[in-house]
């Protein structure tokens, strides 16, 4: 630590024999007082002051030492500029490194980013070929459930044709055969309607198929009717009659149980489909006088046969009673 | 299209077929008791209360929503301009109010359901909760949170019971607050401002809580309508 000595040089006061009292011990020099030593008459008071020093020959003498001291100073500053420039070339070192750093950095970033837009590349050439693959599998899919849907018209249409053709020929035999036919279609479309009107939401949203398949239905239901009578089955084709107009009933009874307990598919029916699924009900309900009726007409044949032969030839209104 | 069914009747659809017993808390609720409020025109208040005198609050449906939904609004420069926000957005406010996260899929119905949910936690508990949900009876519940929430209304009382520890400055709302150097320290003036342009939650919460209440209950007349139809076609 630098320690300016000038500050502590002091000169001695203005006394006579002020050094000689001193060295005899007379006076007492306590920092920079000069006392009356002790056991003095004056034991204790101040004699005097030590003084700064005033004159030109100490003035230079302290110049020279500001000069020695600047200089050495002066030094330090020069190493500590030394030290700084070589830091700065430490810096400087480390910025060019730095900057090759970024460089580096910058040529791998360039080389992932190339990586990765080559796995991205490959990625999507793969999802193209899933699209591609998936589309042909829909395509597939598609397909097979259009010639499926076909094949189950064809197979109703074709079974109807045979059907009527055997009526036509009076073939009991060959409708016979038909029955069992006529039995698994009629099945296969009740529980397909089944199946759909214990859920709200098949009501609303795939009402026309399931009226279209309901209209199946019936007419399914009245042509087994009639060919069972056909091949002489009365009590068979009176069965289908009654079966059918319960089914009827059993379908609409579910329908509205299920609409009945499912409050968020009531919020989705405007007016417009509910007018309409109301109509349908209706029909439906109406429709089970009429098979009754048609059932009984049956039965009425089988107690009288001929009966009603001889009132569909019969020129004049017959009043039958059963 | 309306459904037969619908979940989202208006406001006036709702209040002109209600009960003047329910309707009357409504009235109750946006004079204060008859007492007008800052944010309330006179001749408005004066309408609400002949017509509440007269049974006939059904006939002022539109205005009743109008002076809902103008409770609702949250900024000062609304209430200045007497203007409304929609209904959807009022009860999607004190939804959030009222810690619930409504969607923006959510229809009106939906929102109330989570205003009634979060309510009956809030203020009711989670026996009355478990009970609402199992079955329990919505209207009485609500009748019973309704009047306890009115009588908070129009108090400074009423911030514990809508903002519960968020007090003054939350009830603000975030467009007023920076006007609001410390919020307990609004006094007179404040409160002026508090009770003219808040977002009155302490009015709306019982309000949509009541709506609620209305809606389903014509939401029910509705259903029982439709599936007695349906039973008509058997």
């Amino acid at each position: 630590m630098f320690v300016n000595i000038d500050a502590l040089v002091r000169s001695l006061p203005d006394i006579p024999d002020v050094l000689a009292k001193l060295h005899s011990g007379d006076y007492t020099l306590w920092g920079g007082v000069v006392r009356h030593s002790k056991g003095t008459e004056k034991a204790g008071q101040i004699v005097g002051h030590l003084l700064f020093p005033g004159d030109s020959g100490h003035v230079q003498e302290s110049l020279k030492n500001l000069q020695s001291t600047l200089s050495s100073g002066l030094g330090s500053l020069q190493t500590g500029m030394d030290q700084v420039q070589q830091s700065m070339n430490v810096l400087q070192g480390l910025q060019s490194a730095n900057l090759v750093m970024s460089g580096l950095n910058l040529a791998v970033t360039t080389v992932g980013f190339v990586i990765v837009c080559k796995k991205l590349d490959k990625i999507s050439r793969e999802m193209e070929k899933q699209s591609k693959t998936i589309a042909e599998t829909w395509q597939l899919v598609s397909e097979a459930h259009e010639r499926y849907l076909l094949a189950d018209e064809a197979r109703f249409r074709g079974l109807l044709r045979t059907a009527i053709q055997f009526c036509e020929e009076g073939d009991a035999q060959q409708l016979r055969i038909l029955i069992g036919s006529f039995n698994e279609q009629y099945e296969f479309t009740r529980l397909l309607l089944e199946r759909h009107s214990r859920m709200a939401t098949s009501n609303v949203a795939f009402f026309d198929q399931v009226s279209l398949l309901q209209n199946r239905l019936v007419n399914l239901g009245l042509m087994m009717s009639h060919v069972q009578l056909k091949a002489g089955s009365h009590k068979y084709s009176r069965q289908s009659l009654t079966e059918l107009a319960t089914d009827i009933a059993n379908l609409n009874a579910s329908r509205v149980k299920a609409l009945s307990n499912d409050r968020s598919v009531a919020s989705t029916i405007t007016h417009e489909q509910f007018a309409g699924l109301t109509r349908f009900l209706q029909d439906g309900t109406k429709m089970t006088p009429s098979l009754t009726y048609q059932a009984d007409l049956i039965e009425l044949e089988v107690k009288h046969p001929g009966l009603l032969q001889h009132a569909t030839e019969a020129r004049e209104i017959l009043l039958i009673a059963a | 299209m309306e459904s037969v069914v619908p979940r989202d009747r208006s406001i006036s659809d709702l209040l002109s077929r209600a009960a003047s017993a329910d309707l009357e808390v409504l009235a109750d609720l946006i004079t204060d008791n008859g007492k007008g409020r800052i944010a309330l025109d006179s001749d408005v208040k004066a309408t609400i209360m002949t017509r509440k005198v007269q049974g006939r609050l059904q006939s002022i449906s539109s205005l009743l929503e109008k002076e809902i939904c103008a409770f609702g609004s949250n900024t000062i420069v609304s209430a200045i301009k007497s203007e409304s926000i929609d209904y959807l957005e009022v009860a999607t406010d004190v939804a959030k109010k009222l810690d619930g996260k409504p969607s923006a899929q959510d229809d009106i119905f939906a929102i109330e359901e989570i205003i009634i949910r979060q309510a009956m936690d809030k203020y009711m508990g989670d026996e009355a909760l478990k009970d609402y949900l199992s079955g329990g009876n919505l209207a009485g519940y609500i009748n019973e949170m309704v009047k306890t929430l009115m009588l908070s209304a129009g108090s400074l009382g009423g911030m514990a019971a809508t903002g519960g520890g968020a007090g003054f400055a939350s009830a603000l709302g975030g467009r007023v607050l920076s006007m609001v150097a410390a919020p307990l320290a609004i006094g007179a003036a404040g409160l002026a401002i508090y009770q003219a342009s808040s977002p009155a939650f302490r009015i709306t919460i019982p309000a949509v809580l009541q709506i609620a209440k209305l809606r389903r209950a014509r939401y029910d007349q509705d259903f029982e309508a439709y599936t007695e139809k349906l039973n008509a076609c058997l």
